[in-house]
């Protein structure tokens, strides 16, 4: 009886002070790679400041072999990808059931080494500016408002006001400072043994955009086309040896999903006045060079479908390391026929102008196919930039230098129109233009003198331009070209002849655009 | 004998430490919680002056509340004058402090009394009758001052002076309100499009950003809007008017309606961390009846250059009947489904509102890649003040399946009419025409219709 009673009280003991310990996971065995498209931005560009590594999304998916007991199981996840956005955590797991995680991003930093040293003993190091003499004084953080305030000897004195050349020295790190952000769970596991658990999350600051290269022959009127997909990994953290798929559509995000915000009050050890100030950590300044490497010869990567959206997966495991970009090819294809489609378009406060040098304008070609396996083509065409070139000579000569052109999201079977270059062979002067009416209902007389310099025959269209400019079209009161309404502006076909100069004219009646 | 002894009192240590504090966390949407913290305090018969050092750093000090019986409440102070060197210079104005120079040439310090002038913008000391700048001439100075003003705090200090009936451990309930922890759902849903169905994971997502940690507390968080006052009575009424109805279970949580909230009750005591996100699941639904929906919406009669992808997106019923039955809290529910090779993938996200039970949901998840809609305004005459719009949509369908587009035609400038259409619409109302468009896979569908629009008037 006295035994069972020494048990029983042993086991009380032992259970009212159970802590249960954790199981740490250095590092995931395999990561995967699930990437998305930022619709917000064009193209890569410039870290800084404005959350830009912020931008694009992926979701990541991570295999640990984890020593779990029956019952509950506290697991601490190293090795996390930072940018983790920890309220996407998913486990499926119909073995083991996840009942909690906790993201915690309370960093050590020298601020926060200050401010959680409030009211502990340091060591001062202070050193003579004159002698070099070198003094250590025991004192106590007494307040980090603003400034760091210390007793030393019980008087205070502020650091670093006074023009010596101090230091602190601290023996211990405050609890509960980490230095980086860690991810622990809390699971309940069915029994012991050892398990391989698989875990998603959605991190940010990873994206792709998918690179086309059109290389043109204007006398066949058929181009080239190769088109790589460009991963880029703006983070810290790298992958070895992972999958990686990249998801080409839309998808529908919510600004709440970005990783939490790591603002830091920065503690200031100079001299009085002194201010407060936050900034956000983690930003850098370094500059992605976009050299994207679009060669040939590398083995092509067909879209398989993922529901509504085409999904490219890499051919084989790769590395995609911190701050690093990597492309595969996924279309190459040949003789693909096209057309040219050209148009101007004009501003009303533009043509109203007397200065002489906006009179003279050149038409804009918009390169035109469908897509089509009849064309040498019939694949997706996913959203992205294309630089244009010309096959002159064996050389090729760029086109549209000043920046690339727009790619759209294009299925099997749609209209294809890329906006290509100007084209000065075809001039659209100005030769009169007046205003009657009022500046509220102004009525424009115009007249275009449009000239083709093309050995063929094209069609112009002339399109109002500004939806959100001053005005807006309240009649045409006439024009010697068909009218057309799109998008709510109204446009002209003009017909032009080879070799040939042909007038438009048209009097508009506008009134105030309030949109 | 003696190590019996020895275990009975660290069990009862223990004990006693355990109930030491008792701290309860009601987090609600708005950025917003009520702490309750029960603890014992040490009282003196008479007057009594409590410190609470570890409130929250975001504490609305308007809003404290303590309560214990036998004691008489005189007055509540929340101290946010923090210590600073130039408060410390400032308090000290027209006192002594010492300073200590050091020569740049020889490095010899020397300490002098000083007296404090005036602090704007910088000191002004009287030193030995002489009126200088402190630091003007930038040679290194300390600035040393004898003891800490009585008022001036490391940290926000709440503190009360109440008064006790008699000596010994009384029992107190310390609650207020605070900022800086805020409580969101977040769902994850797994969609089987063969089967029609839908797995969804419910998460409520705590995030602290106080300043402090909360160890070992009962949390419950609420959903739904609530007045935010800054008087705290109105906070008070709309708290302790709990309605008893019905409870509903989802796994171990628990739902209680108050008012036109709902409370979620956490059943086991947790710690949350200052700078710490936590995810601790709360409901689940499996098999939950679901489909796909594509959608396209007009606003006008016009024409576009350009084909736009239609919308894409899963809906379901909240709540079966006999099965499930409680309202989602608003968050953001992630869709996933499974790629060829089995994997879940994610494929959009979308907010949901506070969602009843019996409610329908969409789940917009993004564009459609492969289906695509285009307008042409084909003709538009006015007579009077109705205008008639002849307007096709050429929609098409890439995918190797047939579909349907779910298409709404509002018009935002009249009330509008459908004439001549050569598919009959869904629903027609005043403002809003709905029709569902059937495309066949790699097929093209015109919708045509004519409208007449009576203008609003003015």
């Amino acid at each position: 009886m006295k035994l069972i009673l020494n048990y029983i009280l042993l086991f009380s003991v032992l259970v009212s002070n159970l802590v249960f310990s954790e199981t740490v996971s250095v590092a995931a065995n395999e990561k995967e790679l699930t990437i998305y498209r930022d619709e917000t931005y064009g193209s890569f560009y410039e870290l800084g400041e404005d959350g830009v590594e912020d931008a694009g999304l992926a979701m990541v998916t991570e295999y640990r072999d984890i020593q779990l007991y029956q019952g509950e199981n506290l697991i601490l996840l190293k090795d996390i990808v930072d940018g983790i956005i920890p309220q996407t955590l998913n486990m499926n797991d119909i073995e083991n059931s996840l009942q909690e995680s906790n993201f915690t991003y309370n960093l050590l930093t020298p601020s926060d080494l200050l401010f959680h040293s409030l009211n502990q003993p340091v060591l001062l190091v202070r050193t003579n500016p004159k002698t070099g003499k070198i003094a250590n004084i025991p004192a106590i953080i007494r307040s980090t408002s603003e400034t760091v305030l210390l007793e030393i000897d019980g008087k205070l004195e502020p650091l670093g006001c006074n023009g010596y050349k101090e230091k602190l020295v601290f023996s211990k790190i405050p609890t509960g400072l980490v230095e980086s952000p860690e991810l622990r769970l809390r699971l309940q596991a069915k029994e012991t043994r050892k398990v391989r658990i698989k875990l998603s999350y959605l991190v940010a600051g990873i994206q792709w955009k998918a690179n086309y290269t059109a290389i043109l022959n204007f006398s066949k009127k058929t181009f080239n086309l190769s088109a790589w997909v460009t991963v880029l990994n703006s983070r810290s953290s790298s992958f070895h040896n992972a999958s990686i798929q990249v998801v080409a559509g839309r998808l529908e995000t919510q600004w709440a999903t970005i990783p939490p915000e790591l603002e830091k009050a920065i503690a200031n050890t100079d001299c009085w006045p002194v201010l407060l100030h936050k900034k956000k950590s983690y930003s850098e300044e370094d500059e992605v060079e976009e050299i994207i490497v679009t060669g040939i010869r590398a083995s092509l990567t067909k879209p398989e479908e993922l529901d509504d959206y085409k999904l490219y997966v890499f051919p084989h495991k790769t590395d995609l390391t911190a701050k690093q970009t990597k492309q595969i090819m996924i279309l190459n294809n040949s003789d693909i026929p096209f057309k040219l489609e050209y148009e101007y378009l004009f501003a009303f406060e533009e043509i109203l102008s007397d200065d002489e040098s906006e009179k003279l304008r050149f038409a804009y070609a918009n390169l035109v196919t469908e897509n089509l396996e009849k064309n040498n083509l019939g694949v997706p065409v996913p959203a992205g930039e294309i630089l244009f070139y010309e096959k002159v000579n064996n050389a090729s000569i760029l086109i549209n230098h000043d920046y690339p052109g727009e790619v759209k999201d294009a299925p099997y079977g749609a209209l294809i129109k890329w906006g290509l270059a100007q084209d000065k062979r075809i001039t659209i002067y100005r030769e009169y233009s007046k205003q009657e009416g009022t500046d509220d209902n102004p009525i424009v007389t115009l007249e275009f003198l449009i000239e083709n310099k093309l050995s063929e025959a094209i069609v112009l269209t002339i399109k109002q331009y500004d939806y959100y400019g001053s005005y807006k079209v309240k009649k045409i009161k006439y024009a010697n070209a068909k009218v057309l309404k799109e998008d709510g502006l109204y446009s002209w076909k003009v017909h032009l002849p080879s070799h040939s100069k042909t007038r438009f004219k048209a009097k508009i009646e506008l009134t105030e655009n309030q949109y | 004998m003696k190590n019996k002894i020895v275990l009975l009192l660290i069990l009862f240590v223990n004990l006693v430490m355990a109930d030491s504090s008792e701290l309860t966390l009601t987090v609600y949407n708005e950025d917003l919680a009520l702490i309750e913290d029960k603890r014992q305090i040490n009282l003196q018969k008479g007057k009594n002056h409590i410190e609470f050092i570890d409130v929250s750093p975001l504490i609305r000090p308007e809003t404290v509340s303590l309560k214990a019986d036998g004691i008489t409440i005189l007055e509540q102070n929340f101290d946010f004058d923090l210590l600073t060197p130039e408060k410390l210079m400032e308090k000290s104005v027209n006192q002594e402090i010492r300073i200590v120079r050091v020569n740049p040439g020889n490095g010899n310090q020397v300490t002098e009394k000083a007296k404090v002038l005036s602090v704007n913008q910088g000191a002004i000391l009287d030193i030995n009758g002489q009126i200088e700048i402190l630091r003007a001439d930038s040679i290194p100075t300390r600035v040393i001052f004898d003891k800490i003003p009585s008022n001036l705090r490391s940290k926000p200090t709440l503190s009360i002076d109440v008064l006790s009936k008699k000596d010994g451990l009384e029992a107190m309930t310390l609650s207020y309100l605070s900022t800086g922890i805020t409580w969101k759902s977040d769902y994850v849903a797994l969609f089987d499009e063969k089967n029609k169905s839908m797995d969804i994971q419910g998460w409520l997502t705590l995030t602290n950003k106080t300043g402090i940690s909360f160890s070992d507390i009962k949390l419950q968080v609420i959903a739904g809007e609530i007045y935010l006052s800054d008087s705290e009575d109105e906070f008070e009424k709309n708290y302790k008017q709990k309605k008893s109805n019905a409870v509903f279970y989802a796994g171990d949580q628990q739902k209680s309606e108050l008012l036109d909230y709902y409370i979620y009750k956490i059943p086991n005591r947790t710690t949350i961390e200052n700078n710490q996100s936590k995810q601790i699941g709360f409901m689940e639904m499996a098999s939950v009846k679901s489909e796909k929906f594509y959608s396209y919406e007009s606003s006008d009669f016009s024409s576009r250059t350009d084909s736009e992808p239609v919308e894409v997106g899963v809906k379901f019923v909240n709540g079966y009947t006999d099965k499930y039955g409680f309202a989602l809290p608003a968050g953001i529910i992630r869709v996933y489904i499974r790629d060829v090779r089995g994997n879940p993938t994610f494929i959009g996200e979308s907010s949901i509102n506070h969602t009843p039970v019996g409610a329908e949901v969409f789940v917009r998840t993004g564009q459609a890649f492969d289906v695509l809609a285009k307008s042409t305004l084909v003709s538009e005459e006015q007579s009077g003040s109705k205008i008639k719009y002849v307007v096709e949509y050429e929609f098409y369908n890439a995918r190797s399946h047939s579909v349907e587009v779910l298409f709404n035609q509002e018009n935002y400038h009249g009330r509008q009419k459908i004439i001549d259409y050569n598919l009959p619409p869904k629903t027609t109302h005043a403002d809003l025409t709905s029709w569902v468009v059937p495309i066949g896979a790699k097929e093209k569908f015109v919708l045509k219709f004519t409208a007449v629009v009576e203008k609003n008037k003015k």
